[in-house]
C-alpha cells in the first residue's frame, strides 16, 4: 500500500513553466525489522534507530523555497513491504519518476534493489556502509548515500596516523560482520601505514574458560601498541573497554572515537544552524535539545538534497528532467554543511563525502586530514578510489 | 704591507680562479639549492601558508620559506668544499708552496678563509639573485640587509670545514663529508620546515635542530632578509668565529 | 603607526631646520630653544589631529570590538555583546551598526566616543546588516528566522519583515533603493525585493550555498561558498552574466570557498575571500580576470578597504587575526591579532 504522506502543491509564481514533480518515496519493512530490533541488555538504547521519514521531510521542507522557484512541487510517499506479498508487484506500485530510498534490513534490500534497477527507478542505499555491498550491487539505478566502511575506516587511520599512533591492538565482536568489518579495518590501517600490533576476538560469556577474551585486562595485556580500535557492530561489549585497557590508551572504532557521517555538535559549516532546523521544523514534535540526524537519516536527507541541489546547478534540465541523468551529471552537487561539497563518484555511485570524527560529546576532526593527498579529488583519499574498484558504472 | 696584502690577493685570485674555471662546481652549487626550491617547494605550495612567526609579519609561502635555508646550504657545500680542497692543495699544490712560505701560517689560513667566504658571498647571491627571477618575492631592501649575516655564515662554514678537515681523518673524502656533516646540519635544523612543526612529530628531534648552530646560522640569515640585520646572536656568532679563528694554525702543524 | 610616525618626524625635522635657518639668518641671533619648545608642542598637538583610518572589527566568539590602526597596531578592545557579527558604518555621520546575533539585537556605536548610543532589540539571530544612508533604512538577515528586517534608522521603527529561504546571510540593497537583495545560504537564493513596497520581485537560482554580493554599476556579484565561484548577474534583468572560477596554483576548486566580496572605491577592483583556501583574490573589475591570490590566515572571510583604497583588511576566522595588504605592491605586510573568531571589519576616518 503506497501511502501519500503530503503533498505540496504550489506554483508560486505565474510565469513559471508547467510544474514538474519531484517525488520521494521511502520503501520500508517492518515486518523484517521486527525480527532483528537491535537493542543491547537491559534495555539501554545505544544508538537511536529512527526512521529515516523525517529526515526526508526535513531536506523536502529545506527544499520548499528552491523548488517552488524552479516550478516543482514535491510529493512523498511511504511504501511498507509486506514479507507475504509478491515483491515485485509491490514495488511496481512506485510512480516511475519517483526518487527512492531504501529504509530496509539488508536481507530485504538484495533483494529489493535488482527489481529496483529492473524498473529504472533511481533508489539510494541509506543504511548499509558494507563495502561488499558496492561491488556486488553495482547497479546504474543504485546510488549510496551512506559512507562505505572502507570511507568511515580510511577517516579513521587517517586520523590516527596524522596523529602519530601507528601501533593499535584491533579487538573484535565474535560476529561474521565483526569479521569482516576487522578486516576492512586493517585494510584501511595498513594503507595509511599504520602497524597491527594483534588482532584479539572479544566473547561475551563470563565463563572462566574465556577470561582471556573477556577480561579487558587480558584482553589489551601482553602488547605494546597506541590505541585500542574496537569492532564491535552490537555494541555489546565495546563500550566496556574504555577506561578498563591494561594500559592508558585511547579507544576508537565503534566505541569512543567514532567515524560518523553527521553529529550533533559540529560546531562549523553551519552544521548548527541544520541541527536546529531539524530538531524544530515539525511544529509540536520537538525532540530533545542534544538530538541530531543520525547517520542513516543523514544519508536520507543528503540523498534528498543532492537532487534539489543538482537541479539548481543544471537550470537547463527543465521540469520534465531524467533523475538519472541529473545525478551522473558531473555537475551534480550537494551542499552537506561538512565544509566540502559532495558529489557523486560515478564508478561506484557513492556520495563522496568528509567524515567526521568524533566522541559522543564532541567532533575531534574532519578527514580527510591535512596532508593526506589525492590527484584528482581530495575526498577521494577515503574509501575505494577508481582503480581500486571492481564496480565501474562510468565505463559501462 | 706589501708583504700582508700579496698573499691575500695570490689566495682569493687563486680561489676564483677555481670558482670560475671549476664551471661544474659552480653550476652544481646552483642546481642544488634551486631543485630544492623549484621541486620540493613545489610539492609543498598547496599547503595553506605557514604560520606567522618572527621574523615574518604575515604567513609566508613554503617557497619564501625555505629561502635562507638554502642560502645557509650554499654556503654550507662551499665552505666544506673549499677546505677540504685545501687538504689536497696543502699535499701538493699552492698551498704548500704558500705554507712553506716566510708568511706567518695564521695570516695565510685566515686569507684562506676569507676568500672561500667571498666565494660563498657570492654564490649565495647568485641564488637569491636566479630565486628572484623564479618568482620567490624576497623583499629588496632584505638582500642588501642580509649581507652581514649572510657574510658570518659564510664566514662560520668555512671556518668549521677547515677545523674538520684538520682534525678528523677519513672525512677527506666528499662523501663521508655528506654522510656526517652536512646531511644532518641540514636536516636537522630550521631549514626545510620550521621548529615547531618538527615539534609536532618529535620532541627530541626538535631539541637536537634547536641545539643545531647551523639552525641559528639560518635564522640570522632569515631575520636579515626581513629587516633586521643584527642582533646579539650576530655578536656571539661573531666573537666566537674570531675567537676560533685566532687558534686555527695550532691544527695546521707543518709536519702534519 | 610609522608611516603617521614618520610623517611627525620628518614634519618636525623639517620645522627644525627651517628654525635652524631661520635662527642662522637672523642677525640679531634670538634664542632658537624657543622655536623648538614650538615644534615640540606642534608634534604633541598632531598626534592628537593625526589624520589616518582605523579599523573596527566585531569578534564572533569573544564578544567584543577590536580596533586596530592602518599598520595592525591594536589601539582598543570594547567589550560589546554576545556573538557580534555583521557590521555597517554611517560614514558621514560616524556610527556603526552591529549585529548582535545572540543577544538578538542591532548596537548603534558611536565611532568617536567608542561607546554604544542605542539598541534596536528583538532582532532575532540578526546577521548581516547594510544601509541605505539616503532612505535611512537599515537592512538585518535572521539567520535563525528565515528572514530579514528593515527598520528606519532615526526612529528605530520596524517597517517590515521579509520572507526569505532558510539560512538568510549577506543583505544589499541598489545605490537607489529600489531593489533589496537577500542571500539565502540553503536555499541558493537571492530573493530579490522592491525597495518601497518589500513585496518579494523574483529570486535568482545561484550556485551552492550564496553568501555575500556586491554591486557594481549595473552589476550584481554573489559569492556562492559552496559553489567556489562568484556569479554576476545584471540588476536589471536579473540573468546571469558571467561567473569568475577560482583556481590557485596547486589548490582544487572545491577547496575554494568564496565568502566576503568587496570593490575599491573605484570599482575597478574587485577582493573576494577566499575562505578554506587561506588566500584573498585581487580581480580586475572590468575583464573579470583574476590578477593576484594573496596569502592570508586560516578561513579567511571578512573584507575592509581604507577609504583611500590603499590597504585591505582581511579577517582570518580560523586564525583569529586580520592580513593587512598594502594595495599599492600588492603584498600582506602584516598579520595582526584580533578577537576571537573576527567577523567582520569596517574602516573609518580617525
Amino acid at each position: 500500500m503506497i501511502k501519500n504522506i503530503l503533498f505540496i502543491t504550489s506554483i508560486f509564481f505565474s510565469s513559471a513553466s508547467i510544474a514538474g514533480a519531484l517525488e520521494v518515496t521511502i520503501i520500508s519493512a517492518e515486518a523484517e525489522e521486527r525480527m532483528n530490533q537491535g537493542q543491547s541488555f537491559a534495555g539501554i538504547t545505544v544508538e537511536p534507530d529512527r526512521p529515516v521519514l523525517r529526515a526526508v521531510e526535513l531536506a523536502l521542507f529545506e527544499s520548499k523555497t528552491l523548488l517552488q522557484r524552479l516550478g516543482f512541487h514535491d510529493a512523498l510517499n511511504t511504501l511498507d513491504i509486506k514479507p507475504d506479498r509478491d515483491l515485485r508487484e509491490q514495488l511496481l506500485a512506485i510512480s516511475p519518476s519517483s526518487l527512492v530510498i531504501l529504509d530496509i534490513p539488508l536481507k530485504t534490500m538484495l533483494k529489493v534493489a535488482p527489481i529496483l534497477n529492473e524498473l529504472k527507478l533511481v533508489s539510494f542505499n541509506v543504511r548499509h556502509s558494507e563495502p561488499t555491498l558496492r561491488n556486488s550491487l553495482c547497479m546504474d539505478y543504485l546510488f549510496h548515500a551512506i559512507p562505505s566502511d572502507h570511507m568511515y575506516f580510511d577517516a579513521l587511520s587517517q586520523f590516527l596516523i596524522y596523529r602519530g599512533w601507528r601501533k593499535v591492538l584491533v579487538v573484535r565482536g565474535p560476529s561474521k560482520k565483526d569479521d569482516a568489518r576487522a578486516e576492512t579495518l586493517i585494510v584501511s590501517l595498513k594503507k595509511f601505514g599504520a602497524s597491527i600490533v594483534d588482532n584479539r576476538q572479544f566473547s561475551l560469556s563470563h565463563h572462566p574458560d574465556d577470561r582471556d577474551k573477556n577480561n579487558p585486562e587480558f584482553l589489551t595485556g601482553g602488547a605494546s601498541y597506541d590505541v585500542v580500535a574496537v569492532i564491535d557492530s552490537e555494541k555489546d561489549y565495546g563500550r566496556y573497554l574504555q577506561y578498563s585497557t591494561r594500559k592508558a590508551r585511547p579507544v576508537v572504532g565503534d566505541v569512543g572515537l567514532t567515524p560518523k557521517s553527521w553529529h550533533f555538535a559540529l560546531e562549523r559549516y553551519g552544521a548548527p544552524q541544520l541541527n536546529e532546523r531539524y530538531r524544530h521544523f515539525k511544529k509540536g514534535d520537538p525532540l530533545s535539545s542534544q538530538v541530531s540526524m543520525t547517520d542513516k537519516e543523514f544519508a536520507a536527507w543528503s540523498a534528498v538534497k543532492l537532487v534539489t541541489n543538482s537541479l539548481s546547478a543544471n537550470k537547463k534540465i527543465g521540469t520534465n528532467f531524467d533523475l538519472l541523468n541529473l545525478l551522473k551529471n558531473p555537475q551534480s552537487q550537494v551542499d552537506l554543511y561538512k565544509g566540502t561539497r559532495g558529489s557523486v563518484r560515478l564508478w561506484n555511485h557513492q556520495i563522496r563525502q568528509p567524515i567526521l570524527l568524533a566522541t559522543p560529546d564532541t567532533v575531534v576532526a574532519v578527514a580527510p586530514m591535512p596532508k593526506f593527498l589525492h590527484p584528482k579529488h581530495y575526498v577521494d583519499t577515503l574509501g575505494l578510489d577508481e582503480p581500486e574498484s571492481s564496480c565501474q558504472l562510468s565505463k559501462k | 704591507m706589501d708583504k700582508l696584502i700579496r698573499p691575500l690577493v695570490v689566495i682569493i685570485e687563486r680561489e676564483f680562479a677555481r670558482f670560475i674555471s671549476q664551471r661544474t662546481r659552480l653550476i652544481s652549487a646552483m642546481v642544488r639549492p634551486l631543485f630544492w626550491l623549484i621541486v620540493f617547494a613545489a610539492g609543498f605550495k598547496s599547503t595553506l601558508g605557514i604560520a606567522i612567526q618572527p621574523p615574518y609579519a604575515t604567513y609566508v609561502t613554503y617557497d619564501l620559506y625555505v629561502i635562507p635555508g638554502l642560502v645557509g646550504m650554499v654556503c654550507l657545500f662551499n665552505g666544506m668544499q673549499s677546505s677540504l680542497a685545501m687538504v689536497y692543495d696543502r699535499e701538493a699544490g699552492a698551498m704548500k708552496v704558500l705554507m712553506t712560505a716566510p708568511l706567518s701560517r695564521r695570516l695565510v689560513l685566515a686569507y684562506k678563509l676569507i676568500g672561500s667566504t667571498l666565494v660563498s658571498v657570492i654564490q649565495s647571491y647568485l641564488f637569491l639573485l636566479i630565486a628572484i627571477g623564479f618568482g620567490v618575492d624576497l623583499p629588496v631592501l632584505g638582500l642588501i640587509q642580509a649581507l652581514p649575516a649572510i657574510i658570518i655564515s659564510a664566514y662560520v662554514l668555512s671556518l668549521i670545514g677547515l677545523i674538520l678537515a684538520s682534525h678528523v681523518h677519513g672525512l677527506e673524502n666528499f662523501a663521508g663529508v655528506m654522510n656526517f656533516v652536512i646531511f644532518p646540519s641540514f636536516f636537522l635544523s630550521s631549514a626545510l620546515y620550521p621548529l615547531w612543526q618538527l615539534r609536532e612529530s618529535s620532541e627530541s628531534i626538535y631539541w637536537i635542530s634547536e641545539m643545531n648552530p647551523f639552525t641559528h646560522l639560518i635564522e640570522l640569515i632569515r631575520f636579515g632578509l626581513h629587516g633586521e640585520p643584527f642582533s646579539t646572536n650576530t655578536l656571539i656568532i661573531v666573537a666566537i668565529a674570531l675567537f676560533t679563528t685566532s687558534f686555527i694554525h695550532l691544527l695546521f702543524k707543518p709536519d702534519s | 603607526m610609522p608611516s603617521i610616525l614618520n610623517n611627525k618626524i620628518s614634519s618636525s625635522l623639517i620645522l627644525s631646520f627651517m628654525a635652524l635657518m631661520r635662527h642662522r639668518l637672523n642677525p640679531q641671533r634670538r634664542p632658537v630653544w624657543l622655536i623648538h619648545v614650538l615644534t615640540l608642542i606642534l608634534i604633541l598637538a598632531s598626534s592628537r589631529l593625526a589624520v589616518g583610518f582605523e579599523a573596527v572589527i566585531s569578534n564572533e566568539r569573544s564578544g567584543d570590538l577590536v580596533f586596530l590602526d592602518e599598520s595592525g597596531n591594536s589601539l582598543d578592545i570594547i567589550k560589546l555583546c554576545n556573538r557580534p557579527r555583521g557590521m555597517v558604518q554611517d560614514r558621514p555621520k560616524k556610527l556603526l551598526y552591529i549585529a548582535c546575533s545572540d543577544d538578538n539585537k542591532v548596537l548603534e556605536f558611536n565611532l568617536q566616543t567608542k561607546k554604544i548610543i542605542r539598541e534596536f532589540l528583538g532582532i532575532p539571530g540578526a546577521m548581516a546588516v547594510t544601509l541605505n544612508t539616503k532612505s535611512r533604512r537599515l537592512f538585518i538577515t535572521n539567520e535563525g528566522a528565515s528572514k530579514a528586517t528593515v527598520l528606519d534608522i532615526d526612529t528605530g521603527n520596524l517597517l517590515s519583515t521579509l520572507q526569505t529561504g532558510f539560512e538568510p546571510d549577506g543583505v544589499i540593497v541598489s545605490d537607489d533603493g529600489s531593489r533589496i537583495f537577500v542571500a539565502s545560504e540553503n536555499a541558493g537564493l537571492i530573493h530579490v525585493f522592491d525597495g518601497n513596497t518589500y513585496s518579494a520581485i523574483q529570486s535568482i537560482i545561484t550556485s551552492l550555498r550564496p553568501r555575500r554580493m556586491a554591486i557594481r554599476n549595473t552589476e550584481l556579484w554573489i559569492s556562492s561558498e559552496m559553489g567556489s565561484r562568484v556569479e554576476i548577474f545584471d540588476l536589471n534583468t536579473l540573468l546571469k552574466i558571467d561567473e569568475i572560477i577560482f583556481a590557485p596554483k596547486g589548490f582544487r576548486s572545491e577547496q575554494m570557498t568564496p565568502v566576503d566580496i568587496l570593490f575599491d572605491s573605484t570599482k575597478k577592483l574587485s577582493f573576494v575571500a577566499l575562505g578554506a583556501a587561506n588566500h584573498v583574490a585581487i580581480i580586475d573589475a572590468e575583464t573579470r580576470s583574476i590578477e593576484k591570490y594573496i596569502l592570508v590566515g586560516r578561513r579567511a572571510w571578512g573584507l575592509g578597504i581604507t577609504p583611500d583604497d590603499a590597504r585591505l583588511f582581511v579577517l582570518n576566522g580560523l586564525s583569529d587575526d586580520a592580513t593587512i595588504i598594502d594595495l599599492k605592491t600588492r603584498r600582506p605586510i602584516k598579520t595582526a591579532r584580533t578577537g576571537l573568531a573576527p567577523h567582520s571589519v569596517e574602516v573609518f576616518d580617525r
